[in-house]
């Protein structure tokens, strides 16, 4: 090193630069732990005592249970979640709100594999989700998440608090909800459909994915909770490329969760007004789809 | 690469270092070279040849027009960089626009022809700024008021500069070569005040721009549907959120470049406080007005060669410099317009009344007179945004229509106020100096400001908005 670091000023500058950025992030850690605790304090997890059962999941259920429709359910399921956040979620609200009793979770035919792990340790979902339900996390839980990406979860922990506002103003609808999903790109998914079915039909099993529905399974066991694996409807042109892969996935859910109920309404029969795209239903389509639900669990 | 990416955050520091560890000019001017074209081809390294190419065309044009004592083989020798750097805007920014404009033309006239000619074209990121910048050193080395310098690499290096090289400001080569030739110094001083720029463009750019364009994108999809309140709230934000996107990115270059020992040109110098619309021509986007004054307006005959070469010349650098923003009628129709505005004062003799001095230099508060005066400058720009924004002429004049004829109290999107009201007070705060932001005695307070802006640039930093000025 020549007249570089000997300089006064450099070393006044980088000394300076390195006392700050210590300082900052002493501040960042600070402001993000705290924001963390309030928000553990002040959330408002409980669930009506009429309401029984919950629902954790991705845009399947988001968009295609209503909540509303189906009286006894919460639905608190999140679009691009992964079985990670589902079991966050799930050992928050049932610890809290022991009149649960039926725990849904969405098990498409797709959700477990390789191409979904993004769900979980991906840079951008990571970026969207940590902080948004990190105040419901175990301390194991983050390490599990820390361990999966390093990189990005150590730059979200900087911004603990970024979603505090938020979370303060929105609750628990920042979390998760039924969705109303008015749009209608179905031409269009058909479309993409035929470019991408290649790419998508891998069917490799995600490790981390099933670990996190391993433990969904696992937690309701030993609360006695039932738990419902749902397969919620696709529209007939997917379902009929991904059922191929039915075998499979009800060989893995009996040897896995022997216990858990599994149903599957991939094929339920809709028209095509029912649907937004290939494997979400649109407002229509959930209250048709909720009514059904309801029914089956009247009886 | 953004400015507002974790990958700058990481490419800087280490430039940074290996720039000040060798510290003789020809090692950093390499590593200025080097950094600017990794800097350039993170987006897309495909287009890295044009640049080299504009490059290598405007170092021989000027060694040859120097080279040269015959005016005439001047001129000749001139015009290959012109066309050259033109010909480049005109194919990667302006093909399909005159493609589909002859195709409406002809359409006019009941000749239907399908077009097959438009191509999938993408616009190379700062094209229009550096195809500028080499223009201008060649047009200065013509008119004699520049020496050429033989050293490719530091040539190369002022053309690439990073820190301006995607968004300006434009740089004259007699402003910027001249740094880039001479030996440079760490300064202490030079550096931080660097960093409070970059921290202060990033606040503008992050925390404003980026949460106002969440209230604006859906009030400018849905105008049809909103009241026309809403409709005023949506033009007020969008002044705003353009306002701080690009004086946020100027901020971030000039700071960038302090940090370098280089000093790049003010680029926005508190345009929203302008007291009439020539003083807003000389705060907003200084570096390009200046270019097309001195480069188009003077040779023109500027205004003295009477009235109507007065009005005509106008005309023309306002419509050029909305056809330089992008090929749509509506940058043409934005750029109409000022001239517009623009002459209503010049015809006056009144366009020179606001030259230096900031509006309420020696006091708190602007006068009576003067907060009439900015009021009627700001809401003037702020109806010309529409044609900026709206994706067509058609668009613009409906959004105006309904704004004005659905008068109401805005019902939604109210909560952008508190962004607008932030930076006018921040503004006027930092009023008498736009280099010298968060310039604050206390050193407690100062270094608290810098913690707060972070936390907050840190807290708004998930949406990752590119800069608007990339698209021109």
């Amino acid at each position: 090193m020549n007249l570089f670091i000997s300089s006064f000023k450099m070393k006044k500058f980088i000394k300076r630069g390195i006392v700050f950025l210590l300082l900052t992030l002493i501040v960042l850690l600070s402001l993000g732990i705290s924001s963390v605790l309030i928000t553990q304090q002040t959330f408002n997890y409980s669930i009506c005592e009429d309401k029984n059962i919950l629902i954790v999941g991705n845009s399947h259920t988001e968009c295609g249970i209503n909540d509303k429709v189906l009286k006894r359910s919460t639905n608190l399921s999140k679009s691009a979640s992964s079985f990670f956040y589902h079991y966050i979620k799930l050992k928050s609200f049932s610890s809290k709100n022991s009149h649960i009793d039926t725990i849904i979770v969405s098990l498409n035919y797709d959700d477990l594999w390789e191409i979904r792990e993004d769900r979980f340790l991906g840079d951008e979902r990571i970026e969207q989700k940590m902080n948004q339900n990190i105040f419901m996390f175990a301390i194991e839980d983050y390490f599990d998440l820390l361990k999966a990406n390093p990189v990005s979860v150590i730059l979200q922990s900087l911004v603990m608090y970024s979603e505090f506002y938020n979370l303060q103003i929105e609750g628990r609808s920042l979390i998760g909800g039924y969705k109303i999903l008015e749009r209608y790109k179905l031409e269009q998914a058909k479309e993409i459909f035929w470019e991408e079915k290649e790419e998508d039909s891998s069917g490799v099993i995600s490790q981390s994915e099933l670990k996190y529905l391993i433990r969904v399974y696992k937690y309701c066991e030993s609360h006695h909770l039932k738990l419902i694996l749902i397969n919620t409807p696709l529209h007939p042109l997917l379902e009929k490329e991904l059922n191929k892969h039915e075998k499979d996935h009800i060989d893995l859910i009996n040897k896995n969760m022997p216990n858990a109920s599994y149903l599957n309404h991939a094929n339920f029969v809709l028209p095509d007004s029912a649907f937004s795209d290939l494997s979400h239903l649109n407002y229509k389509g959930a209250t048709i789809y909720s009514q059904y639900l309801q029914k089956q669990f009247d009886k | 690469m953004l400015f507002n990416s974790l990958d700058f955050f990481l490419f800087l520091p280490i430039v940074f270092f290996l720039y000040w560890k060798y510290n003789n000019i020809k090692t950093q001017n390499i590593l200025i070279l080097i950094s600017s074209y990794v800097f350039y081809g993170w987006w897309d390294w495909r287009f890295l040849f044009l640049i080299f190419m504009s490059t290598v065309v405007d170092y021989f044009v000027a060694l040859s027009i120097e080279n040269n004592s015959d005016s005439k083989k001047r001129k000749r020798i001139l015009y290959i960089s012109v066309f050259f750097n033109l010909a480049l805007l005109g194919v990667f920014k302006y093909f399909n626009f005159f493609i589909d404009s002859w195709v409406d033309f002809i359409s006019i006239f009941g000749y239907n022809i399908e077009n097959t000619w438009s191509l999938k074209i993408i616009l190379p990121v700062g094209i229009s700024f550096y195809t500028f910048q080499t223009m201008s050193y060649s047009l200065d080395v013509y008119r004699r008021e520049l020496k050429t310098t033989k050293d490719f690499i530091s040539f190369a290096s002022f053309v690439s500069f990073f820190p301006q090289l995607v968004a300006g400001p434009i740089e004259r080569a007699s402003h910027l070569l001249p740094q880039i030739l001479n030996k440079r110094k760490f300064s202490y001083i030079q550096s931080v005040e660097g960093l409070r720029l970059i921290l202060w463009g990033l606040f503008k750019k992050v925390v404003i721009a980026d949460s106002l364009s969440l209230l604006v994108n859906p009030i400018f999809d849905n105008y049809l549907n909103l009241n026309g309140g809403v409709l005023l709230l949506g033009l007020i934000y969008f002044s705003f959120q353009i306002y701080c996107d690009f004086s946020g990115y100027s901020d971030i270059a000039i700071g960038t470049a302090k940090l370098f020992g280089i000093e790049l040109r003010s680029n926005f110098i508190f345009p929203y406080f302008s007291r009439d619309i020539a003083e807003f021509w000389r705060r907003w986007h200084i570096s390009l007005s200046s270019w097309f004054k001195d480069y188009l307006f003077i040779p023109l005959g500027g205004s003295k060669k009477g009235k109507w070469m007065s009005i005509r010349n106008v005309f023309i650098i306002f419509i050029v410099s909305g056809f330089w923003h992008g090929a749509n009628l509506t940058f043409i129709i934005w750029g109409l317009s000022h001239s517009m505005l623009y002459l209503i004062l010049s015809l006056r003799n009144q366009n020179r009344r606001f030259t230096t001095v900031i509006v309420a230099e020696n006091s708190l508060f602007p006068s009576l007179k003067e907060c009439y005066q900015i009021t009627i400058t700001f809401l003037s720009v702020m109806l010309t945004w529409v044609f900026f924004r709206s994706d067509s002429v058609t668009e613009a004049f409906l959004y105006l229509l309904r704004m004005f004829t659905d008068i109401a109290f805005p019902n939604v999107y109210r909560s952008g106020f508190i962004y607008v009201i932030l930076i006018v007070l921040f503004d006027w705060w930092n009023r008498k100096d736009e280099r010298k932001p968060l310039n604050i005695n206390s050193f407690y307070f100062r270094w608290t400001s810098y913690v707060i802006l972070i936390i907050l640039i840190l807290g708004h930093s998930g949406q990752k908005n590119e800069f608007i000025y990339f698209q021109f």
